[in-house]
């Protein structure tokens, strides 16, 4: 699998400084290649990525959502959702049905139901920290603090389509 | 501010009176004696009767200044600003209980944090004041140190505006002019971009939210005026490696 760290960036950025490879994937955000499992690399990513202006990319809870819901307007499944601490058995349930219906029948109902989940979970402080989706056989995953996983190269377009903004502001 | 003002005047208000006397001629002791035709060299029997009169001037002066202090403290206790808000960071993570929250820069986590707001408006005219100086919640950080952003941020909609590294929330767009208090709170994610600098620290206000520097400045020595702020920053600070 192939790491990518995500960053916003101002009109004037030049990529001077900052690792290769880099992909643009839209008109603020860009996404840096990285070797997961060297600790430094990804450390040493974040200094020169700041010294060159850019901004991590955060996804919150309602984020997620609207990632979902551009999922499912690309025909992406949505395998898995991650959260900062273990669910209650029967929320777990609930989610995994939600996302069962979301996946097979694409309603908008569905897409209410992970808003308003992830919206109470909040309230205790309990967020998602990872959603997987699948694109026939690849995987892409998404990390709230910014970093994606895809298994092909290729897939960067999809990742493109799960980060477009259908609303203002979604990254800032 | 005010416990430094009512300090300043408790020490000072014994020279003040002896400067007042001898610099003024401010002579409150004389002014009775004379307009009673006291006659201090039968009293008192004095060969001095000048340096006499004048400590009593002093004196007596001192006793007004400290009558006067003593009320000025007691109206400053009373007068109530008619507003209050009340803003703090919270982490429910935190154990220490001393505002700030440790960071491990190595795992790079996103986190949230609870930035609540209480508010309690006595007069309603001042809350329509309020709503007309674009009085505002802000949240500040540390310009590239720190990514910060609002979750739920599409559903405030006009209610969020972000200037730099601050984000302006108008709590006015959700309370009508009736409604005298009210209480919400943000839920808002950072992450540190990078360890250069180990320590910064999230701020928050309440201030006007007006474009024109003069009109801003002069709006927010009004809101000073009106509101009585509580407010609880948070610190970030970086775990050591």
């Amino acid at each position: 699998m192939h790491f990518l760290k995500l960053f916003l960036f101002e009109e004037d950025y030049s990529s001077n400084g900052v690792p290769t490879p880099q992909f643009i994937i839209n008109k603020k955000t860009v996404a840096v290649g990285y070797g997961y499992s060297k600790k430094d690399e990804y450390i040493n990513l974040l200094r020169s990525a700041s010294s060159a202006g850019l901004e991590q990319v955060i996804l919150t809870p309602s984020d997620f959502t609207d990632i979902i819901q551009n999922a499912i307007t690309n025909n992406l499944s949505i395998n898995k959702i991650d959260f900062n601490v273990e669910l209650d058995a029967d929320i777990q349930k609930y989610i995994e049905s939600v996302l069962r219906s979301l996946n097979e029948s694409h309603d908008k109902s569905s897409i209410d139901q992970i808003d308003e989940v992830l919206l109470e979970l909040m309230e205790e402080f309990t967020y998602p920290t990872k959603v997987t989706f699948t694109n026939s056989l690849n995987k892409i995953i998404i990390h709230n603090n910014g970093i994606a996983g895809i298994e092909t190269y290729d897939d960067i377009f999809k990742l493109n389509l799960l980060l477009d903004k259908q609303q203002e502001g979604l990254l800032q | 501010m005010k416990k430094a003002l009512l300090f300043l005047l408790s020490i000072s208000y014994q020279p003040g009176a002896l400067f007042l006397v001898w610099i003024w001629n401010v002579r409150p002791f004389t002014w009775i004696s004379d307009s009673l035709n006291i006659d201090l060299i039968k009293i008192f029997g004095t060969q001095n009767p000048i340096t006499l009169q004048s400590a009593l001037d002093v004196a007596l002066l001192a006793w007004l200044l400290n009558l006067l202090l003593q009320l000025l403290k007691i109206l400053l206790d009373k007068l109530v600003r008619p507003v209050k808000v009340e803003i703090k960071v919270k982490d429910p993570t935190d154990q220490t209980k001393n505002n700030s929250t440790l960071y491990s820069f190595a795992e790079n986590k996103s986190v949230p944090l609870k930035v609540e707001c209480e508010m309690e408006i006595k007069w309603r005219l001042v809350g329509k004041l309020l709503r007309l100086l674009k009085s505002n919640l802000t949240i500040a950080w540390p310009e590239g140190w720190l990514s910060l952003r609002i979750d739920n941020s599409n559903k405030y909609g006009q209610s969020i505006v972000k200037k730099g590294n601050i984000y302006f929330f108008s709590p006015w767009i959700s309370i009508s002019d009736a409604e005298s208090s009210s209480r919400f709170q943000l839920i808002i994610f950072f992450n540190v971009n990078h360890d250069y600098k180990t320590e910064g620290s999230i701020n928050v206000d309440f201030e006007s939210a007006i474009e024109n520097k003069l009109l801003k400045f002069i709006s927010n020595i009004l809101i000073r005026a009106l509101v009585k702020k509580q407010l609880e920053h948070r610190t970030i600070s970086l775990k050591k490696n």
